[in-house]
């Protein structure tokens, strides 16, 4: 049996594998490194970004507020917002 | 017509009570306004018709400053800052301004610049700050001096600018009055950057309604404009229609509540589809569209949509840009090019370049578009380019200008940029081919290329290409390359995982 510090880790290995296939297939990138914004991802720009929104709230069934939208423009704010809510 | 026009103005400006800016918590009055436009004119009014180069942002006193610049009889030229610097340089060599009023500060190499060529430098908060003033006499300007300058993308890498007189963009001006239902009072948006010339339409149309102007400031209230259009309870919006159709995309079967009575849309193809969310979940009661050049005064065409297009045009799939404005004069060649005449069609780039596509005859000015168009039910639809020119939301990209500068870049050999989409949203892509002897990173060839072009011209993806297709000439194919990337892109999306 897993321990919770384990189980936690590799829900979030699988919250972040999910979240970079979202960015891959979305973006159209080969990979997607954690280092990755809205700066770096040239597809990633207003319109990809409320794609993107749109497809997070699909797939994680979860509902975004539009304060949140705004600061959700890296991989890291990304992957923190989602290990906090789900 | 111009006398009438500024005098109407400028009364408001000196005594309408109401509001003229408001941004959050932010309020200020037109009284404000016109205090502050009598300072800048302390330093304006001895010039007549010089160019004057705003270096500014959205901020309050920038908008007294436009005011003031062009009551005063001279040229108002709109910087945004941040833009990449040899791109300003590349601008102020075409243009070789009098005077450059800057907000904060400016760039080194830029001011060296001025210091060289004794381009006069005012710095706004100092001219705010001294406090001296002077009155605006009765505007009384020849309908062909010119009233502020834009620029617009040009083949070999330099941009064009595009004088404007006060006839060409009053007589759009005076238009819009007078079809669109605006009351006194209104909130209008202000999304897009000065230098982007829709800009026209709220810096006037909402003083001559005694209006206010709601201006979105940062990127990230850009980024998700719904916010502004709530809390700043906008009543007449005025963007490209790819900024509604971002609305969309985030919650596409959704009413989102906001109180626009009036929406101007322009610059580029609207969709039947962007339309339908118009009606159907943001339940605006007037929504326009209109079409124009920078080169013929900012608009020429528009169409009064009803929620009947949907039906009536569904064979098209796209709003018609609908009818001429008054006193504009329509040719459409037999390749349908549009060429357009009349009091709106400008004096011509700067530097005399480009002139080929303005022409004379029988005492009226012409501009071709470059744009075809096609009669379809008693109404026009815009259907595309007659040359590489490519429209990409709501400004009008030589693809040679971008690949000039591509090519600059050390590890690259041979770019080709071609742009890419479905109806609303429409990417620049761009196949590169690197020198053998180099290694390319396509993140930081987009980083460099950001320093160098503004935003909207630096292509969303590269696909590296290990030789760039050529044709029986031996001409690159454009058409080949097209078609590789596409393919890469399927092959992509293929492999990801759903």
């Amino acid at each position: 049996m897993c321990t919770k510090t384990e189980r936690g880790k590799l829900v979030d290995r699988e919250l972040e594998f999910a979240l970079k296939e979202i960015l891959k297939r979305l973006f159209k990138v080969q990979e997607v490194r954690d280092s990755d914004s809205i700066e770096t991802i040239g597809m990633w720009d207003s319109m990809g970004h409320m794609e993107l929104m749109a497809a997070l709230e699909r797939e994680f069934n979860i509902r975004i507020k539009p304060e949140d939208i705004i600061n959700l423009t890296s991989v890291k704010a990304l992957k923190k917002y989602l290990e906090e809510r789900l | 017509m111009t006398k009438s026009f500024y005098r109407r103005l400028l009364n408001i400006f000196k005594a309408s009570k109401g509001m003229i800016y408001t941004y959050y918590g932010e309020k200020h009055t037109y009284a404000e306004c016109y205090s502050n436009m009598r300072r800048f004119n302390y330093y304006l009014h001895k010039k007549r018709q010089k160019k004057i180069v705003l270096y500014g942002s959205k901020n309050f006193p920038v908008y007294s400053a436009i005011y003031s610049i062009i009551l005063s009889g001279n040229i108002w030229i709109p910087v945004t800052p941040g833009i990449p610097e040899n791109r300003l340089m590349a601008m102020l060599g075409v243009l070789m301004p009098d005077v450059i009023i800057f907000e904060g500060e400016l760039p080194q190499d830029i001011r060296r610049f001025c210091e060289t060529h004794t381009i006069e430098l005012l710095k706004l908060d100092d001219i705010l700050k001294e406090k001296r003033e002077a009155d605006f006499t009765n505007p009384d300007f020849a309908p062909d001096e010119w009233a502020y300058i834009m620029f617009t993308s040009g083949s070999t890498g330099v941009p064009k600018g595009v004088p404007m007189t006060h006839e060409n963009y009053i007589n759009f001006v005076e238009n819009a009055l007078e079809i669109l239902p605006f009351k006194k009072g209104e909130i209008f948006s202000d999304y897009h950057d000065f230098a982007f010339d829709i800009s026209i339409f709220y810096l006037f149309c909402a003083p001559l309604t005694e209006s206010a102007i709601a201006p979105i400031k940062k990127k990230e209230e850009r980024m998700f404009p719904l916010s502004h259009i709530q809390n700043n309870n906008i009543t007449v919006w005025s963007s490209v229609p790819s900024v509604i159709s971002c609305i969309q995309r985030f919650r596409p079967s959704e009413k989102s509540k906001n109180k626009i009575k009036i929406m101007f849309l322009c610059g580029e193809p609207f969709s039947l589809d962007v339309l339908r969310y118009c009606y159907k979940y943001l339940d605006i009661p007037h929504v326009y569209n209109f079409y124009g050049l920078t080169e013929t005064g900012v608009e020429n065409f528009y169409h009064d949509c009803s929620p009947e297009d949907l039906d009536r045009y569904k064979e098209k799939d796209f709003v018609p840009v609908g009818k001429p404005l008054k006193k504009n004069n329509i040719r459409i060649t037999e390749d349908k090019e549009l060429f357009l005449g009349g009091c709106q069609v400008t004096p011509g780039y700067l530097g005399n370049v480009g002139q080929e596509n303005f022409e004379e005859i029988e005492c009226l000015r012409w501009y071709h578009t470059g744009d075809i168009v096609e009669l379809y039910k008693g109404v026009y639809f815009c259907k595309g380019r007659v040359d590489s020119q490519v429209k990409i939301s709501g400004h009008r990209i030589e693809l040679m200008d971008i690949e000039v500068h591509i090519r600059k870049h050390e590890a690259v050999k041979e770019a080709v940029c071609f742009v890419e989409g479905e109806d609303d949203i429409k990417r620049l892509f761009c196949a590169i081919e690197k020198l053998k002897e180099k290694e390319l990173d396509i993140r930081e060839l987009t980083r460099w290329l950001k320093s160098k072009l503004p935003d909207y011209m630096v292509p969303k993806r590269f696909f590296e290409l290990p030789q760039m297709p050529v044709n029986k000439n031996g001409k690159i194919d454009r058409k080949a390359i097209r078609h590789i990337c596409s393919e890469k892109l399927k092959a992509i999306e293929g492999a990801s995982l759903v």
